[in-house]
Parts: C-alpha cells; sequence; structure tokens
C-alpha cells in the first residue's frame, strides 16, 4: 500500500468521475440548504413586516415557512440517502475491486 | 409535595434502569474500540435515536419551549437553527469522517498533515467547545433539580455528575449510546404524548391554537419580533453558529464511528435529522400550548427563567403524574447529554493528546483504556467543581459560545482537510487556534459579556473602541478563520501534499479494508 497505488488509484477515470459525482450532488444539496435556510433567516433578519404577514387566522406567513424550512431539510437528507443508495453505492462496489 | 413525589419516583426508576444498562454494558467494554466506539455494533436505527439524544437537550424542551411561551414564534428560530447543520453534516462529512478516522474527528484533519501539532490544536478546539458545552449542561440541571426536587444547587451538581460518572467510566460509549437511546424515546413519547393533550383542546387543529394564542396575546405572538435575537446581522451571525457549530460539533461527530461503516453512518444521521425535526416541531406547538393553557405570566412566576413552560403545561393538561414524568424525562436528557459530552471529551484527551501526541500512536491498549478512565475522573470533577462555581450564569449564552467556537474552529479546517489538497499543517493549527481565540475574544467583548455578566450599563460601554456589538460571533470569526486557513496555506507547503491527498481520496471513498477499520492499527 505505497503512495503509488493511490496516485494511481485516483487517476482511474471511473474513481475519479464517481468521486466527482459525490462531491458535486453533496456540494449542490448543501448550497440548496443554506439557500434555503438563509434565505429564509435574511427575511427574519431585514423583512419582518413580509415574515409576520397574515395569511388566514392563526396562520402567518413565517408559521408558514418555518416548519417548511424543517421539513425541507428533512427532504434534502432524504434525496441525498436516496441517490446515494441507488446510485453511489453500487458504483462503489462496481470500481472495489 | 404529591407531584414531588412522583417525580422523584420516576426519576430513581429511570437512574435504575441505565445502571442496570451500564451493568451490562460494562461486562462487555474491553478495547477502546469500545470504550469509544461501542466496538462498532450499533446499528443505524440506535445510532439515529441515540443522536438525537445526544443532540436534543434539556434546552430542546425546556428552553425552546419557554422562549416560544414567552415570545411566540421567534423560539422556533432556534429550532430550526439546530437542524440545519445535520443535512451539512450528511452530505459533506460523516462519510469521510467515517472512512478516515476512527475515534474523534482530529483524526481526519491529521490524517494527511503533521499529526502532532494540528492533534494538538484540534484539541484545544474541542476541550474548549466542550468544556462550555458541559458547563451550560450542568448549570441547566443544577438549577432545575433545585427547582424540581427542592435539593441544594451544589449537591444537584454533585448528583448528576456522579452519576455520569458511572455511565462514562464502568460502560463507556455503549452504555452512554443506550442511556441515549432510552432517554431519546423517553423523551419524545413524552413530548408527542404532551403536544397531542394540547391538541384536543384545540379539534386537533394547531392552526386553532395559533389563532386562540394571537386573540388572547395579539397577532405579534405569531410574528417574527426582535426580543429573543435582536439585530440584523446578530440573527445572521447566529444562524451560520448554529448551522456549521452544529456540523462541527465533537460529540455528534463522535458517533459516525458507533456504527459499522459509512453505509450506516450515513442512514443514522437520516434517522437524527427526522427525529430531532418531528421533536422541534412538537415543541413548537408544547409552547404554544404552555401559552394558551398556561400563561406566560404563570410560567414567568414559577422561576427558572421560563424553563418550566413544558412541565406547567403537562400539569395542566395531565395532572400530578404527567407532570412526574415529563420533570423525571427533563433530568434524565440532562443527565445522558452530560454523560455524551464527557465521552467526546474523554476521547480527545486519551486517544488525540496522549495516544496520538505524547505516546506519538505507540501506547499500548491497556494503557490507553486506563488513561480513557482517569480521564473521564478528571473531566467529571472538572464539570462538577465549574458546575457549581458558575451557578447562576446565563446558560443560552455559554451554549451558543460552544456552537460559536465549533463553527469557527472546527468546521473551516475539517472541511478543507477533505476537500482542498493545498491545504497545510500550520493552516489547520493557525485556522482551528484563531477560529478559538477570536471567538471567545470577541464574546468577551460582546454585550452578552460586558453588560449581562459583568453588570455593567450598555451607555457605559457602547462607545468604547473595543466594544463589539454583536452578541453572536460566527459571521466574523468564521470567515476570519477561513481566510486564516487559505492564506496560510499559500504561503507554506506540506510534504508529499500530492501523494497523501491521493491516499485520502481513496481512503474516503473505499474506507480502511474491506472489514472497516474494527481492531486495525493506526499507523503513524
Amino acid at each position: 500500500m505505497d503512495a503509488q497505488t493511490y496516485t494511481d488509484a485516483e487517476a482511474k477515470p471511473r474513481t475519479r468521475a464517481l468521486a466527482k459525482q459525490r462531491l458535486r450532488i453533496a456540494l449542490g444539496l448543501s448550497a440548496a440548504m443554506a439557500t434555503i435556510y438563509f434565505g429564509f433567516m435574511s427575511m427574519f433578519a431585514f423583512d419582518k413586516p413580509l415574515l409576520g404577514k397574515m395569511l388566514a387566522p392563526g396562520l402567518s406567513l413565517c408559521i408558514l415557512l418555518g416548519p417548511l424550512v424543517i421539513v425541507s431539510s428533512f427532504l434534502l437528507c432524504l434525496i441525498y440517502v436516496f441517490w446515494a443508495n441507488r446510485v453511489f453505492d453500487p458504483g462503489l462496489r462496481g470500481l472495489d475491486q | 409535595m404529591g407531584s414531588n413525589t412522583l417525580s422523584i419516583s420516576f426519576f430513581f426508576a429511570f437512574m435504575a434502569l441505565t445502571l442496570l444498562i451500564t451493568y451490562w454494558a460494562a461486562r462487555r467494554t474491553r478495547t477502546t474500540e469500545h470504550f469509544f466506539a461501542a466496538g462498532g455494533e450499533v446499528t443505524p436505527w440506535q445510532n439515529g435515536w441515540a443522536l438525537a439524544g445526544d443532540f436534543l437537550s434539556a434546552g430542546a424542551l425546556l428552553g425552546i419551549a419557554g422562549i416560544v411561551t414567552s415570545n411566540g414564534f421567534d423560539g422556533m428560530i432556534y429550532s430550526i437553527g439546530w437542524l440545519v447543520g445535520w443535512p451539512i453534516i450528511l452530505f459533506l462529512i460523516v462519510e469521510p469522517l467515517r472512512n478516515v478516522g476512527r475515534f474523534t474527528f482530529a483524526d481526519v484533519i491529521a490524517y494527511r498533515l503533521s499529526h502532532r501539532s494540528v492533534r494538538l490544536a484540534a484539541a484545544v478546539g474541542t476541550l474548549v467547545v466542550i468544556l462550555f458545552y458541559l458547563i451550560a449542561q450542568m448549570v441547566a440541571t443544577g438549577s432545575l433539580i433545585k427547582l424540581l426536587f427542592g435539593l441544594s444547587y451544589a449537591w444537584s451538581v454533585v448528583l448528576v455528575g456522579s452519576v455520569m460518572l458511572i455511565y462514562v467510566l464502568f460502560g463507556g460509549m455503549l452504555a452512554t449510546t443506550w442511556v441515549q437511546v432510552v432517554k431519546a424515546a423517553l423523551l419524545m413519547a413524552g413530548g408527542v404524548l404532551l403536544a397531542l393533550l394540547v391538541l384536543t383542546h384545540f379539534d386537533m387543529n394547531p392552526l386553532k391554537l395559533f389563532a386562540a394564542a394571537a386573540e388572547k396575546y395579539g397577532t405579534k405572538v405569531l410574528q417574527p419580533g426582535s426580543r429573543v435575537v435582536s439585530g440584523q446581522w446578530d440573527a445572521i451571525s447566529l444562524g451560520l453558529g448554529l448551522m456549521f457549530g452544529t456540523a462541527a460539533m465533537p460529540h455528534v461527530l463522535m458517533r459516525a464511528y458507533t456504527v459499522r461503516d459509512f453505509k450506516a453512518a450515513r442512514l443514522s444521521i437520516l434517522y437524527a435529522t427526522g427525529l430531532i425535526g418531528f421533536f422541534h416541531l412538537m415543541v413548537f406547538i408544547i409552547g404554544f400550548g404552555a401559552m394558551v393553557l398556561v400563561g406566560p405570566e404563570a410560567v414567568a412566576k414559577a422561576g427558572g427563567g421560563g424553563n418550566m413552560a413544558a412541565p406547567l403545561l403537562a400539569l395542566t393538561v395531565g395532572g400530578n403524574a404527567f407532570f412526574g414524568f415529563i420533570c423525571a424525562v427533563a433530568f434524565a436528557t440532562m443527565l445522558a447529554v452530560v454523560a455524551g459530552l464527557t465521552l467526546s471529551g474523554v476521547a480527545t484527551l486519551c486517544h488525540d493528546v496522549w495516544t496520538n501526541v505524547v505516546r506519538d500512536g505507540m501506547a499500548p491498549e491497556a494503557e490507553q483504556l486506563k488513561v480513557a478512565r482517569i480521564a473521564t475522573v478528571a473531566i467529571s470533577v472538572l464539570a462538577i467543581i465549574l458546575g457549581v462555581a458558575f451557578e447562576g450564569q446565563n446558560v443560552a449564552f455559554m451554549a451558543g459560545l460552544a456552537f460559536s467556537v465549533a463553527c469557527a474552529a472546527n468546521f473551516p479546517s475539517l472541511v478543507l482537510a477533505i476537500t482542498w489538497r493545498r491545504f497545510t499543517s500550520p493552516a489547520a493549527v493557525a485556522s482551528i487556534l484563531v477560529g478559538t481565540l477570536s471567538s471567545l475574544l470577541l464574546i468577551v467583548l460582546s454585550p452578552t459579556i460586558q453588560v449581562d455578566v459583568m453588570g455593567k450599563a450598555l451607555t457605559q460601554v457602547e462607545n468604547a473602541w473595543w466594544f463589539v456589538s454583536l452578541r453572536n460571533p460566527a459571521i466574523i470569526s468564521m470567515p476570519l478563520s477561513c481566510l486564516v486557513a487559505i492564506v496560510v496555506s499559500l504561503m507554506t507547503t506540506e510534504a508529499n501534499a500530492d501523494s497523501t491527498f491521493a491516499e485520502m481520496q481513496h481512503r474516503m471513498l473505499f474506507g480502511w479494508t474491506e472489514a472497516a477499520s474494527v481492531g486495525e492499527e493506526w499507523p503513524g
């Protein structure tokens, strides 16, 4: 297991492509999460009247969006795990020889 | 007195159960692999519950419910902030962490960098985080037990410290995991039951509950206010600290190693995210329930900084027995969180500082285990002493401090070590130290310390040249730490950077060997 082996392993185009794909998806989903969260927090910080708009009795925009941020974080996790189980793991097994 | 007797019996029933678990686990804890990672034998589902147990401190049930009761919607800012870091852990951190490391996240940062200096710096960052979080939990626990059981504050802290010491010392990670699972299940059951009982008063429709709150206290309770988080940039800074601090909390990251492989680690994060998110939605209902059915005035009168909202609500909707149950669950929660934190502190002291820095990776197994147990006793005693010394301190600021330091000190080097080839050892050390020290300094100069703790008037300090008006330092300290990491990396070079980075990338995909890392020697 000298360093040479690893350089070779990394140079294998399929391994590299899979690693790259994983990083792209991970970064994309992280960016989506950050956009959702900081979008919400920016509204909270800079436009309170908008977030406080009443949509119905007992329902303001923030009471709708807040739980949606929570639900969407879980959904993003679900998307990643689905992708990882369907695409990434089988792809990895195909390489690991 | 009836309710107190009940809560005390519930509490002792819980303690008896957990001590039984500890006894069972102690007979299985033979190696450091068992002590720190439960032998990697925990299933993803159990680990997800344990992660939720580790992360849902009493602050989640009592603290956030209390904030919602007195301020309405704003409490949710904390609920959301404490959840959105979990997807980041899942996407960016957990798989490389599981595949490259062994017990602590410093394993990953130090993997291809100079072992000793980087590990030592990471240990400093970790210990500062753990210590502040531990103090926050100890202080909260002490004051709550004092309130609930009428025990004196100092004895409450000693009691919690001693029980936690027993779990960790004898049962290690296996006992701590099972205590977390039991506690998380109790907390979840209690939370769901409480929320359901509230909703029965409102035709099972949360909107009717919110409407009733708005009718009683004005629509402002359903709208964002500025009492909980003042200042616009402070809100963004708090968000940053909560999101990326969560993703770098040592006791959370340590649980990547208790499962069999990276797939199991990935799944356990998914389960934990679902459980924590669901619980936070329940807490929102509980908070509003307490607002309408108990009233913020009654909650404030009960003392404890609004922390009694959930227990008082339980008393109103479920009677004495339910009150006792919720109090005991809150106590169990604190105990379990403190145990989890202690264990990650012990892992840092023993695995990072002793085994890898002092003994340069050459410590025999028996010696490591002995050091781990000595470290457990030391941290427990320290936690008790600091818990007593910090009586009456603002708990939120110490917890916030812990997250800010984690965010600024640990997160940048962790991500850069995984993704950036040019990242060097001096850069990692500088980034961790700058992140830690700048967070501490900014907090010391902020109104949190100057006004709230030291009791100066705001007008007295706000024009001083050193005064920082931000209460949450992450928006300054995290970019600063990243900047230092990048600049120092570009000025220095790391030996064999290309081949070790390639080796690490390979490890990140494939792990140590087919048979995972259990029992394998740690190189270097």
